[in-house]
């Protein structure tokens, strides 16, 4: 059974203009927040989101924003 | 034979079978005996017989993970690179920043990868990258640094299918078994708390006579296992998403069948335990999502500020109503 918490709280920005598509997102997430469509990530499930910030960290294009912690 | 021996190239060999000493040592660690002191020594290791173009994979010197990893790997002929993470586990040393890219790339330079091996790719567990940017380490060494799986149970199908993940292979879960497990290793601190509250019950009954009884401490016993541990458990099953509000809700409906044991009829003492009771399970329930694998911090700021006003104030009116009714009575 999928655990879920709190609706649109999440801190997570997504910058598409400055992603190319190379995926490193969706490897990191361990909450399947990201999906790859047309050559660049998106967000298809953002309220799944921990902030544990390795999309962040792991995106070489700075892509993604946000405030990480543990929750 | 103990689980890291060198051989006469002095190589530092893994043992993919455990030893009863390891069993013994899990169990151990399990029980929080020592567990501080329960980490290995960081290097290259050999695991099986690997080429010198063989994968590294790279993993925290906290000794229960390069058991599991040990285990996960049976047969398979691998390099394992060690770093010193002070015994921590992969997800958290990377959180604390001991897991770290720079720990990577120091790993690597100081065992001399680049001269010793062929290889030039380096696996990493895919927790690590909180704190490990895998664009950082390639620019730095040169290796190729891809991110395995969340389990290393997934890493024999994984090295299989030529270093792909299957989409499920990505995503933390957070099953019943480690739900006990994580709720039982959150008991330490709250038996503390469960002592000092009995402590100052039985001070207080020095004072007065037959001021708490038994089923007041039964009930706080009771809220506590409800909020530390049957909550997590149940957790996806209870039909709310603030974990609060799941103690909460449990909580009360506990504490009722609890009170249908005693036959309390309703009046001040019932209605004391209601708005007492319920808070307390609902405090360590919120206490549960430090351990969870799914809540952020900003859902968890949001939660807390909005229960603890909520949970203080029935606690207080609680107390107050349980005064009022020591003197009436």
């Amino acid at each position: 059974m999928q655990h879920r918490y709190l609706k649109q709280v999440v801190s997570l920005i997504y910058n598409s203009e400055k992603c190319v598509g190379c995926g490193l997102c969706m490897q990191v997430c361990p909450q399947g927040v990201f999906a790859l469509k047309d050559g660049k990530a998106y967000l298809i499930d953002l309220d799944r989101c921990m902030e544990c910030g390795a999309c962040e960290l792991n995106c070489a294009f700075a892509a993604i924003k946000l405030r990480s912690g543990v929750g | 034979m103990p689980y890291c021996v060198m051989d006469k190239d002095g190589r530092m060999i893994l043992d993919s079978q455990l030893t009863w000493q390891d069993r013994l040592g899990s169990l151990r660690v399990r029980f929080g005996i020592l567990r501080d002191s329960y980490k290995m020594q960081d290097g290259l290791y050999a695991l099986g017989n690997p080429t010198e173009n063989a994968p590294v994979l790279v993993t925290a010197n906290y000794k229960l993970t390069v058991d599991v990893l040990r285990v996960a790997l049976r047969g398979k002929n691998l390099w394992i690179l060690v770093l010193d993470t002070k015994g921590v586990n992969v997800w958290c040393a990377a959180g604390k920043g001991t897991f770290s890219t720079q720990a990577v790339i120091q790993a690597i330079e100081e065992n001399k990868l680049l001269e010793v091996l062929t290889s030039r790719l380096i696996i990493l567990p895919q927790l690590a990258a909180t704190g490990v940017a895998a664009h950082a380490v390639q620019q730095a060494t040169g290796f190729k640094v891809i991110f395995g799986p969340v389990k290393a149970a997934d890493l024999p199908e994984f090295l299989d299918n030529s270093n792909h993940k299957t989409a499920g292979m990505s995503q933390i879960t957070f099953p019943l078994s480690e739900r006990f497990l994580v709720s039982l290793a959150d008991l330490k601190t709250t038996f503390k708390d469960m002592l000092v509250v009995f402590g100052l019950m039985f001070c207080l009954n020095m004072l007065k006579q037959n001021f708490f009884q038994a089923r007041d401490a039964g009930a706080y016993f009771l809220a506590i296992v409800t909020g530390g541990i049957i909550t997590p458990l149940l957790l996806p099953y209870i039909p709310v998403v603030a974990f609060s509000l799941k103690g909460w809700l449990l909580g009360v409906l506990l504490l009722l069948g609890y009170l249908k044991i005693l036959r309390m009829d309703f009046g001040f003492l019932y209605l004391a335990y209601i708005l007492i009771f319920p808070a307390i399970s609902a405090y360590y329930a919120l206490n549960f999502t430090g351990s969870s694998t799914y809540t952020s911090l900003s859902g968890v700021e949001k939660e807390t500020k909005l229960a603890i006003s909520w949970l203080i104030l029935s606690l207080a009116c609680g107390i107050v109503v349980f005064l009022l009714e020591k003197g009436v009575s």
